[in-house]
């Protein structure tokens, strides 16, 4: 007898979500060891863990296989699995939603040496391979806006957005997962932070990029990455961090091999056999 | 203040362009931002745009500031208008403080 469908999807989300444990985890335990490295470095390894959730997605879900089923009751599969997608929707329209609007901003804006200058933004946004300055930067003194272009700069160079985007999906999927939730956070924060390097490496006096950052809290939305809740710990690396390197493979190289050294052999079997599986029949028929 | 209450609700560019001598645009919003932070001003998003709208009625902005001061001054309790006073700043004003005594200690040090 064949394992029903939602069986099968179910079984491999708790699979997954066991597994990324490990990846998630990993990553949230490196990064804070590397408190004394460079924020990039950090960024590097909670994207690494923020990328198993899906990768290991994508595997289980390539086996498909009936013995990852689960045997629950009724129709229980079916309505945890219903929930799940519903989360996973919840969690991905607000992006979708944020895509539209800043894309079609950027078709009614004026571009302009690789810029894009809106009336209808506040503070600049980068998304994508688009950057958006609100039309009253024009008017800020020469020096701020210079910042606020190579900060959004750099995270152009740096391809935050795309990683952003792999940690939202990551969350869509994991929406259950708690360490899901911390690593984004963790990421988005240390993003800025790198972006915030590269301005100080290129030449932006400290003190007074702070101040600029410091008169935006509270702003909406993106730009500079304001948050109050983060924009204390980016002025306090901005004016005094250990290390501002812009160099990230030795911390994604060490992350990915941590991460497959680990969690390989987990994944090399099922993380989570449901008890009435522990004794069925060979066959895998169930009653 | 003036210019929100005059015109009912307005972004940080619109306060900007009433005002007759303007100071920068991060300014301008910083103060914004600190009216909110007091209870002053509420948001609402419009697309990637705060509009910023006052959070009481004018007039009844202006008697409870009067009655504050009334009752300061009338009742003969400085000590009590300064707690009051005091106390109108939240942690985030004690954090903001001590970030600006930092950003001015690196710039006398000439970072």
């Amino acid at each position: 007898m064949s394992v029903p469908l939602a069986d099968i999807a179910l079984g491999v989300l708790v699979d997954t979500g066991l597994k990324a444990t490990v990846g998630l985890g990993l990553a949230l335990v490196l990064a804070r060891a590397l408190k004394a490295s460079s924020a990039s470095a950090r960024h590097a390894v909670l994207a690494c863990g923020l990328a198993t959730g899906p990768l290991l997605l994508i595997q289980r879900a390539s086996l498909a296989a009936p013995e990852l089923g689960l045997s629950l009751p009724g129709q229980l599969s079916a309505g945890l699995f219903a929930l799940w997608a519903l989360g996973a929707l919840l969690v991905l329209l607000p992006f979708g939603r944020g895509l539209a609007v800043l894309t079609a901003l950027a078709s009614r804006g004026h571009r302009e040496e690789g810029l894009i200058w809106s009336p209808d933004l506040e503070v600049p946004v980068t998304f994508a391979r688009t950057i958006l300055l609100p039309q009253a930067a024009r008017e800020w003194p020469a020096s701020e806006q210079r910042a606020a272009i190579l900060h959004e700069r750099a995270h152009l160079q740096r391809g935050d957005w795309w990683v952003h985007a792999l940690a939202w999906i990551s969350c869509a999927l994991l929406w259950f997962h708690p360490l899901a939730w911390w690593s984004r956070r963790q990421l988005m924060l240390e993003a800025e932070r790198a972006a915030d390097d590269r301005v100080v490496l290129a030449g932006v006096q400290p003190s007074a990029y702070a101040q600029q950052l410091l008169g935006l809290v509270g702003s909406p939305g993106a730009g500079l990455g304001i948050a109050s809740s983060n924009t204390a710990v980016r002025v306090h690396a901005i004016l005094g961090a250990p290390n501002r390197s812009l160099v990230r493979w030795p911390a994604l190289a060490l992350s990915f091999a941590l991460t497959w050294t680990l969690a390989g052999p987990v994944t090399a079997f099922a993380a989570w056999t449901p008890p009435d599986q522990l004794h069925c029949d060979p066959t895998g028929d169930s009653p | 203040m003036d210019i929100i209450y005059r015109l009912s609700e307005a972004t940080v560019a619109k306060v900007r362009e009433e005002m007759s001598d303007p100071p920068s645009y991060s300014t301008v919003r910083a103060l914004i931002s600190t009216l909110e932070r007091k209870g002053h001003l509420e948001h609402t998003s419009a697309g990637a745009k705060y509009v910023y709208r006052p959070t009481v009625p004018r007039a009844e902005a202006s008697e409870s500031a009067l009655k504050r001061v009334v009752s300061s001054f009338f009742q003969g309790s400085p000590a009590q208008a300064a707690v009051a006073l005091v106390s109108m700043g939240e942690l985030g004003e004690r954090e903001l403080s001590e970030l600006e005594a930092a950003i001015q200690r690196a710039r006398e040090e000439g970072r």
